[in-house]
């Protein structure tokens, strides 16, 4: 069963360009990356799928139900982290996770306890005193605590240290293992590259890749660092080893490494296009 | 009722600070009449004969040397401007807040409907109104008990029912302007129940603007049209009734609908 689709999926803002036509289809149980520069739609594509935008044209399901008119049985089925995490001034961090959980309908007190204690919450201490990624944090719980099937998380690591990080993904790891799929926006493509298994790219809202990640590594792009009497210098050959050969040939190299790009240099080039 | 419960807790500040103020501003309004009834039966002739401004606020038609008649025109300024004023503000910021606060993303991604969550916040709303009403109510049955004067109950609680019924009725139509906002405007508010209240002034003194009662619910809530008459215009009350169930599906139709931008 597919757990995320959409099909020609559209949103303008007036006359801005949101997203265009995408068509995206997540496997149950995938551990899923989405990858655009800011502004490419990543965002839009969220909202759209949890019913807080209406698409201008175009279909999106989460779980087979239709986003937007089923929208309440969606979201008791999905955790959701948004990029920036705002709650309610003057509660307490204890009280947030209760209300979610309240809404949620659902006694989650012993999930909520294990969360906050792997994540180191002080579940005591006022929103309003919370840093960015202690908010972060608590934005977790509140995704994670009703252990839905579906997690869409919107730059869930922005604002964690280092620890936490790997704790998250560790977190992360663990329900993908129990069946729950996982659709990861990030920046961070080292994150991608390490956890997921399939990956989309946006830009300026339109799709252009789908694979797994796996193919989009193994890509017929070599990173090459030469060394001359000049110095040294470094660049991305992407195309025919033959050429490369031809455009070595006419230099004096004395000393050459060719390796694979990191992730990162492969999706650069997506978002250089 | 969860929404419900979160909407009463996180206003209490809100609601306490406006009900202190207003109770307490009647309260001592209420104190302060031994002292003024003998200036004010000297200058009752007078006042009531100041052509527009004593019709603007209903002089030519109260006694307001009488317990009732004082009570009408000084608490009932209190409540219709800072009653009106409460209700807007509680009714103009419970929807709209939750985008001008980034709130809504996480509320919004809740298993509830959004017409759910909205029709708990209006709910909210009108319980915090009707309570601010009793919380003045009995500073008012307060003062006058302590100045040892009688209570005419039948008329006292006709003429709160139609401030609970105004409040209820600025507060819901605010709620709808709300669902059309992305943030919260304190300015929209109040300006919407000063507008009101100046309406009725307005239909109060001339006869060629008297058509504004049937929109303002001011009208039907002035002490100057309940007091001599010992009763309501049923008829502009009910219609203000109607005007509030009709803002409150606007404003719910609207929060069902609309992109919520965090």
């Amino acid at each position: 069963m597919k757990a995320i689709e959409a099909g020609q999926l559209t949103k303008y803002y007036g006359n801005n360009r949101g997203i265009e036509n995408l068509d995206l289809s997540v496997e149950a149980g995938d551990f899923f990356g989405f990858i655009g520069p800011n502004g490419a739609g990543k965002s839009t594509t969220i909202r759209l799928l949890l019913g807080l935008l209406t698409p201008t044209s175009g279909t999106g399901t989460v779980l087979g139900m239709s986003c937007g008119r089923s929208n309440a049985e969606i979201l008791k089925k999905v955790g959701y982290m948004p990029s920036e995490a705002f709650f309610y001034e003057g509660m307490r961090v204890r009280d947030i996770i209760a209300l979610s959980a309240r809404l949620h309908k659902k006694d989650c007190h012993s999930q909520a306890g294990e969360l906050c204690e792997r994540l180191q919450i002080d579940v005591g201490k006022k929103i309003e005193e919370l840093s960015l990624g202690n908010r972060k944090k608590v934005s977790i719980v509140c995704a994670f605590q009703h252990e839905p099937e579906v997690y869409i998380l919107d730059e869930p690591t922005s604002g964690l240290d280092p620890l936490m990080q790997m704790e998250f993904f560790r977190i992360m790891e663990e329900r993908n293992r129990k069946g729950a799929t996982i659709f990861l926006s990030s920046h961070v493509l080292s994150e991608i590259q390490k956890y997921c298994r399939n990956a989309a790219i946006i830009r300026e809202g339109k799709l252009l890749r789908v694979s797994s990640v796996e193919e989009l590594y193994r890509t017929n792009t070599k990173r090459v660092q030469i060394t001359t009497a000049e110095g040294t210098k470094s660049w991305i050959h992407k195309g025919y080893m033959q050429e490369l050969l031809v455009e070595l040939s006419k230099q004096e190299i004395r000393d050459i490494t060719i390796t694979e790009p990191s992730l990162d240099e492969v999706i650069l080039q997506y978002y250089e296009q | 009722m969860t929404i419900f419960i979160h909407e009463l807790k996180q206003n209490r500040k809100t609601f306490f600070i406006w009900a202190f103020i207003v109770a307490g501003m009647n309260f001592i309004f209420l104190l302060i009449y031994p002292q003024m009834v003998g200036e004010i039966e000297g200058m009752q002739d007078m006042y009531s004969n100041l052509g527009s401004f004593s019709a603007a606020f209903g002089m030519n038609k109260i006694n307001f040397a009488a317990p009732m008649g004082y009570y009408g025109l000084y608490d009932g300024v209190m409540l219709a401007i800072g009653g009106g004023m409460f209700a807007a503000v509680i009714g103009g910021n419970i929807l709209c807040k939750e985008e001008g606060s980034h709130t809504a993303e996480f509320l919004f991604t809740t298993p509830l409907s959004r017409e759910n969550i909205a029709l708990q916040k209006l709910l909210a709303a009108a319980v915090l109104v009707v309570m601010f009403n009793i919380i003045c109510m009995l500073a008012g049955i307060s003062g006058i008990y302590i100045i040892g004067e009688e209570i005419e109950w039948s008329i006292f609680l006709l003429f709160h029912l139609a401030q609970v019924c105004m409040h209820i009725e600025v507060c819901t139509i605010s709620y709808c302007m709300s669902a059309h906002l992305r943030r919260p405007s304190m300015g929209m508010a109040i300006g919407i129940s000063l507008l009101f209240y100046f309406l009725q002034m307005m239909a109060n003194i001339s006869e060629k603007v008297e058509w504004v009662k049937y929109i303002t619910p001011y009208y039907y809530a002035d002490a100057a049209n309940i007091l001599p008459r010992e009763s309501i215009e049923w008829q502009l009350l009910l219609l203000g009734m109607v005007y509030a169930c009709i803002a409150a599906a606007i404003g719910l139709r609207k929060i069902g609908v609309k992109d919520l931008n965090p």
